[in-house]
Formats: structure tokens, sequence, C-alpha cells
């Protein structure tokens, strides 16, 4: 065989390779479509082997001909925002609505501004394009800097620039609002990535988009209001092996039972709280979820689990949990805390071994709906005063009933007993239990 | 048809104190049918004790 020969045979094998690993990727990747819907679009996980369609939906458009949609790069807008879900400052009230906008009202006194991020800089790559877009009035979105330039602003539009860390750093992002400025709008502060990939697309009638090139990281948007964006697309191969390795090595592939401190902290919020497994904490479950960003939990066991001391204590996000089930645990200080967002514990499983303290629920201002099964055999502490009656009466129902036996103290405060007819009152009080 | 009476007994904090039974502390109390008065006398407000402190917020 000439050299020439050998060369070509050495090609047609390698492309062999890669056709085949090309399609063992496609082949893997059929089961992992996705959609996502908004107005931006953002994908981070997207195969740049498949193709993807957006298709634009409208209450007022029929004919979407013309309608142009910018395909950009990753979308490094933080979230969730540093400020929180509310800040009330100087006459303007700030609003997180947890899509990716903020509402913003109210008169300035002073410059008011609301916090995206605090230290934005790492999440800058040094020598990449960016593009900061913001579609407020009155609202400019600010990226701040060390350099001589000063900050970079934009209003109602947007502006490029390029990341030379050599020369500058970028500090905060904010969104602000002058002295003396009105505003009552919703503002979508945007930070998106420019590549070469960046492409201007343009529907057909029909609102369908499709026939452009894929990238892992693709951020869609449209500056047409009365529009909504519906991406399909696949998710990588790549990215949903990276997710298997690290639950599986996090959640030691499904049989984890210590989750004590596992998910403390605001970066485990509701983008990175994605467990793979089950949550099984027969284990510890100490601190899990202190100071999380997560604002739903389920498909969490802690049957098992004795130790539940501060499990979800300043999970300020936290708005709902399905259940949660204490009948092993005997050491419950507060553990349902200080959760200014949640409104609903759908069930709160005790038995005869639970132990309640009396800090287990401690302030929970919107807590309102919280259905007790099981037995309560120890003394119980819930003065939590937006409780709703049905609420109250699950746990009244679930007092042990000590007959002649025993005394012990069930504690909702004047504002919840009020709640109560007073022959609902003796349900308890016949049981053995003295309410406070 | 069984007809059956149950009594509630009510004791109220007067003002400016709260009731105790050296553990549970509350401005009105329904007593557990095996609970007594004598278990519970009357504090002044200032005295109930703040709930112990939990660790701080971060």
């Amino acid at each position: 065989m000439s050299i020439a020969e050998k060369l070509t045979t050495i090609a047609e094998n390698e492309q062999r390779v890669f056709e085949a690993g090309k399609q063992t990727v496609l082949n893997r990747s059929n089961e992992t479509e996705k959609t996502e819907s908004g107005k931006v679009v953002s994908i981070y996980d997207g195969s740049p082997l498949h193709n993807v369609t957006v298709r634009l939906t409208s209450d007022t458009i029929t004919d979407f001909s013309g309608i142009k949609v910018t395909k950009y790069g990753k979308n490094v807008t933080p979230l969730p925002f540093y400020d929180g879900l509310s800040k009330d400052m100087l006459g303007v009230s700030w609003r997180d609505n947890k899509d990716g906008t903020i509402s913003v009202s109210g008169k300035a006194t002073s410059h008011s501004h609301y916090l995206l991020s605090p230290d934005f800089s790492k999440q800058l790559v040094d020598g990449k394009r960016y593009v900061i877009r913001s579609n407020g009035e009155n609202v400019p979105f600010i990226l701040t800097g060390s350099d001589s330039e000063g900050s970079i602003s934009v209003y109602n539009g947007e502006r490029y620039f390029t990341v030379d860390k050599s020369k500058y750093t970028f500090g905060n992002l904010y969104v602000h609002l002058s002295t003396g400025k009105t505003a009552d709008e919703t503002v979508m502060p945007l930070l998106i990535e420019v590549d070469s990939e960046t492409e201007e697309l343009t529907a057909n009638a029909d609102g369908m988009i499709q026939g452009f090139t894929p990238t892992a990281s693709m951020t869609f948007v449209t500056d047409n209001p009365d529009v909504n964006l519906t991406v399909t697309y696949h998710k990588s191969y790549g990215s949903q092996t990276e997710y298997d390795r690290f639950w599986n090595e996090y959640q030691d592939n499904g049989y984890r039972t210590n989750y004590s401190n596992s998910f403390f902290g605001a970066n485990w919020n509701d983008r990175t709280y994605k467990p793979k497994y089950k949550v099984v904490a027969t284990g510890d479950a100490t601190q899990m979820y202190r100071n999380s960003y997560i604002s739903r939990l389920t498909n969490v066991d802690t049957s098992g689990a004795a130790n539940v001391y501060y499990l979800i204590w300043n999970a300020t996000r936290l708005e709902y949990i399905d259940k949660l089930d204490f009948s092993s645990a005997t050491n419950t200080n507060g553990a349902i805390a200080h959760c200014g967002m949640l409104h609903t514990i759908g069930e709160l499983v005790s038995s005869e071994n639970t132990v309640w303290h009396n800090q287990t629920f401690t302030t929970l201002a919107k807590l309102e709906n919280l259905t007790l099964k099981g037995v309560i055999a120890t003394n119980f502490t819930c003065t939590i005063a937006t409780l709703t009656h049905d609420s109250l009466m699950s746990i009244i129902n679930c007092l042990k009933d000590y007959g002649t036996t025993a005394t012990h103290t069930c504690t909702l405060g004047t504002t919840n007993l009020a709640k109560l007819t007073d022959s609902e009152k003796a349900i308890a009080t016949q049981k053995g239990w003295t309410l406070a | 048809m069984e007809k059956s009476t149950i009594e509630l007994i009510k004791l109220t904090a007067s003002e400016g104190l709260t009731l105790t039974n050296g553990e549970t502390y509350g401005k009105e109390v329904y007593l557990g049918c095996n609970d007594s008065a004598d278990n519970w006398h009357e504090i002044p407000d200032s005295e109930v004790p703040k709930e112990e402190p939990l660790e701080s917020e971060e």
C-alpha cells in the first residue's frame, strides 16, 4: 500500500469513528428533547448536533412574517438576584418576578437601586464580548467597573463591550431609578455573551424559525413585546453525562443518607437544586436547606432522620413544601424557621417518637396551610398567627389521647385559639391537652 | 341518644400578667381534663422569659 493510500485509509477510518460517535450522541439524545418558553429564552445545555425550533406565539399577532428574533450566546444575567424577592428603598418598590424580570414602582426620593450581583467580575470571561440590554424606560441597567471609564450603563437599549481584566474589573451589577424619577414598569435586564454565532433570525408567517446553527448556550430575544417564544431543542448528551456524574457522586448513586448541610446556602437555588435521586435523609438532616434559595421542596424523605435541627432555617425564597416526615425526629429545634415566603406545608408527619421543640416553627409570616398527620405525643408549640382553621384542626386531631393519665400542653397562641369553637377546643382538652 | 356536657375551663390572665405552669406561657389557657387551675399562676409580662436565642441568621 502506498503512502497516499495509507493516508486515505486513515482519513476514512477517522471519518467512520467520528460518524459513529456522532450517531451515538444523536441516538442517546433522542430522549432528552426539551422545551423552554418566555419573552427571553435561555438555553444552557443544548446539543449543537440537533436542530432547534423557535415558535412565536401571540394573543394579538396572526401573521409573524418579518418579526425578528436575535440569537445570542450564553445569558450571564445572575439569577437569583442578590437583593432578594422584594426591596423598598427611598420611595421605590423593587420586586423580583422570578422570570428574569423586575417590577419597579414609585418615585425615587433619592437614587434607589436594586442589586443583581455585588461581584460580577468572576462571571465575565476575559477577552469575550458582551451586550448589556435593558427595556426600562426610566430604569437603567448598570455595570460598575473600576477602570477610568467608570461604569457601563444602558437605558432602554443595548451596549456592547469587550472584557479586558488587565485594565479593569467589574463590581456591582444593578438597575436604578434616579432622584425624582417615577416608574411603574417591568424591566428585563440582560447581560449576554456575544460570540460569532450571534444571528438575526426572521420568522415565517406561521411564527416558525428553523435552520439556524445551534450552540450549547443560546439566548433568544425578541424586541416585540407582544410575542412569546417557545424553543424546542435537544439537551446535550455531554451535559446529561455531567449531570449524572455530579449527582451520582453527590448522592452516592442514590444511597446517600447523611444530608447534613448538603444544600446549605444561596448557591442552592431553583437553577442548581436538581437532584437526580429522591433525597432520602435517613441519617442526619441537620441544616440541610439552611439559607438556601430554593422555592419549592418536593420529594424529600426525612422519615428516618433523628436530627432535623435547623433543617429549613432562613430559606427566604421557599414558598412550598409538599411533605416533611418528622416521625423519627428527636431534635426539631428551629427545623422550619425564618422562611418569610413559605405559605404551605402540604403534610407534616409526626409520631409517638417525635420530640417537638417550642421553636420548631419560628417566624413564618405567611404560613397558612400546615397539615399535621400521625400522632403528636409531646408538648407542641405553633403560634404562627396566619394558620387556617383547617390547619389548626389538623393539629388538634393529631393530639394523642391521654385519657385520664397525663397532661400535655399544646400552645397555639391567643390569635389561633380565637379561631376555634369551644367544642373544637374541647376535643383537645378531653384528650388531656391544655391549650395555651 | 346520649347527651353530655363537656366542661371547658378557661383561665385568663389579668392585665399586664401572663399565665404559666412553669413551662408554658399564655394570656389564656384552656385546661386539659387532667389539669388543674392550681398548676397555673400569673407572673408580670416582663418576667416571661425570652425565647432561647437561636443561632443568628447569616
